[in-house]
Parts: C-alpha cells; sequence; structure tokens
C-alpha cells in the first residue's frame, strides 16, 4: 500500500511538473527579438591576451621538451652514420622524424594561425 | 539534438585553439534567445537590464573560454556565468523596481485582454517566490535543465535544490489558484 502510495504521487508531482512547466512556457515573457544582438556583441569582445605572456612555465616544458626530441633526434642520426645506415637505425631515424614533425605541427598550427589571423 | 550537441563541440574546439570569433558568433546564436529569456524573467521583466546582461555573459564567456573544460554542458557553463553576473549586478545595484512585461506586444491572441491577465498572473506568481526559489524555478520549468545542471549552475546542493523546487511548486499552485492571498 506504502508502495503504491509512493508510486502515485511521485506519477502526480511528474503531471504537475509537466503543467507547472507547460504554463510557464507559454505564459512568461519570452525575450523581444533582437536581430542585432549577436552582432552588438561580437562589436563589444575585447582581444584575448596570448596566452603564452603569462604561461611562462608551460613554454619552458615546452622548450625543454623540443630541447630533448632535437637531441634524440641527432643521436639517431650519429647512430645511423655510425652503423653505416643499417635498415633498423634507419627507421629510428624515421620514427623520430616523424615524432618531431608531428609535435611541432600540433603546437605550431594554432599559433601560425592566430598569428595570422585577423584581429 | 545529438547534431546540434557536434556541432557546439566543434564551435568550442575552433574557439579555444585559434580564438575563432566566428566560431563564437555562432555559438551566441545558438544560445542567445534562451538565455535572454531567462534573463528577462529573472530579472522581473526589466529587458534592458536582461540585454546587459546576457551582452556580459557571452563577453565574460569569450574571455573565459580557454578554462572551459567540457566537464559540463556549454549551456550550463553559460548560465553559470548568467547567474554570477546578476549576483554581481543584485549586490551592486540593489533590487529595481520591477517593470512590468509589456505583454500585449508579444500576444497575438484575438481575445487580448484575457490572454495579457493570463500572462501577468503567471509572471507575477513567478516573481513573487523568494529569489532562491524563484531561480530554480526558473532553470527547472522554463530552461527545462535537470537538477544535476542545476546544481551545478548554482553551486546549492541537491537536496536544497529539491527542497526550493517543492517549495516553489506549492507557492505556484497556491498562487494560481487564489492570486487575492498575495
Amino acid at each position: 500500500m506504502k508502495h503504491a502510495d509512493k508510486h502515485s504521487t511521485s506519477s502526480e508531482m511528474h503531471s504537475v511538473d509537466a503543467e507547472i512547466a507547460e504554463k510557464l512556457q507559454a505564459k512568461l515573457p519570452q525575450a523581444p527579438v533582437n536581430p542585432w544582438f549577436v552582432r552588438q556583441v561580437m562589436n563589444l569582445l575585447p582581444e584575448r591576451q596570448r596566452a603564452f605572456m603569462g604561461a611562462h612555465w608551460q613554454w619552458i616544458f615546452y622548450g625543454f621538451g623540443g630541447v630533448c626530441l632535437c637531441g634524440a633526434e641527432v643521436m639517431t642520426i650519429v647512430n645511423a652514420v655510425k652503423s653505416s645506415f643499417s635498415i633498423e637505425s634507419i627507421v629510428y631515424m624515421c620514427l623520430m622524424s616523424l615524432i618531431m614533425v608531428s609535435c611541432i605541427a600540433i603546437l605550431g598550427i594554432p599559433a601560425l594561425i592566430r598569428l595570422f589571423r585577423e584581429p | 539534438m545529438a547534431n546540434r550537441r557536434l556541432e557546439e563541440i566543434k564551435l568550442l574546439a575552433l574557439c579555444m585553439a585559434s580564438d575563432n570569433r566566428e566560431a563564437f558568433s555562432r555559438l551566441v546564436e545558438m544560445h542567445q534567445q534562451g538565455l535572454r529569456r531567462f534573463l528577462v524573467n529573472l530579472t522581473g521583466g526589466n529587458v534592458y537590464l536582461a540585454e546587459d546582461l546576457a551582452q556580459e555573459t557571452f563577453i565574460k564567456a569569450w574571455m573565459a573560454v580557454r578554462n572551459f573544460h567540457g566537464l559540463s554542458g556549454f549551456r550550463t557553463w553559460l548560465y553559470r556565468i548568467a547567474i554570477n553576473e546578476y549576483s554581481s549586478w543584485y549586490r551592486r545595484e540593489g533590487r529595481m523596481a520591477y517593470e512590468p512585461v509589456d505583454a500585449c506586444r508579444m500576444t497575438p491572441a484575438a481575445d487580448m485582454h484575457s490572454a495579457l491577465d493570463a500572462r501577468m498572473d503567471v509572471a507575477r506568481a513567478v516573481e513573487q517566490l523568494p529569489e532562491k526559489e524563484k531561480l530554480v524555478t526558473l532553470l527547472f520549468y522554463l530552461e527545462e535543465l535537470q537538477i544535476k545542471d542545476i546544481v551545478k549552475i548554482t553551486g546549492m546542493p541537491s537536496g536544497t535544490v529539491k527542497s526550493h523546487l517543492s517549495r516553489a511548486r506549492n507557492h505556484l499552485e497556491q498562487y494560481m489558484s487564489d492570486p487575492d492571498r498575495f
């Protein structure tokens, strides 16, 4: 009985909620139509400060990572030369180059886009 | 709904990665009507104040979009900013006089007098609610947000939100059955 009462109370609550929602959505005031609102907002948007000015630690770690990558690339090239360009050394050299190019692209392309984008 | 969500994610990614203003203007277009309606009702029908608050909300969103982690939806995050803006205004300026909404302009019904009365009754009923109950009511019934989203927007515990909703429901039912009591 208690469970049935609880169930019927819960379904009543949902129907009351639905009724209130319907009434409020139909009868509460809407915002007046303003075709210029988006343009007004866009005209007010300030320029965002470049992230790198504040995130110096981020760039320190990026620089450290870049140096390590370059060092690893140099080492794979030296190993390839020492081993007279064995297949294995060439594969390592290519993989290392690919990793380096990908890292530069991930960071570099968005930065270039931001740089050339119209302010 | 899924397409809209995907488009929103794509636009947000463009804003965060490359400060893409066109993508942000598209986001403003998607959310401006709902946000402005919410603010009109939150401010008791003060359309001019609602417009200012909506503009400030979008400006703040633009400045902070890099801090948006996507743990809640963009709409939830946007409404949170809007409510913070409203609270800041409220603390600074205090409650302004209630400006009744010009319901005549918005009512195309043939029987304008009764339609106007009905709208004013509902608007007045909501306006009579205590501030937190009104906020939760608008988020739950008007904006159709779930309790968990309302919790994220308002910072109130889930139990408190439900309690406010329950009281608001009772107040609204009582008011609509006998407005002269209030």
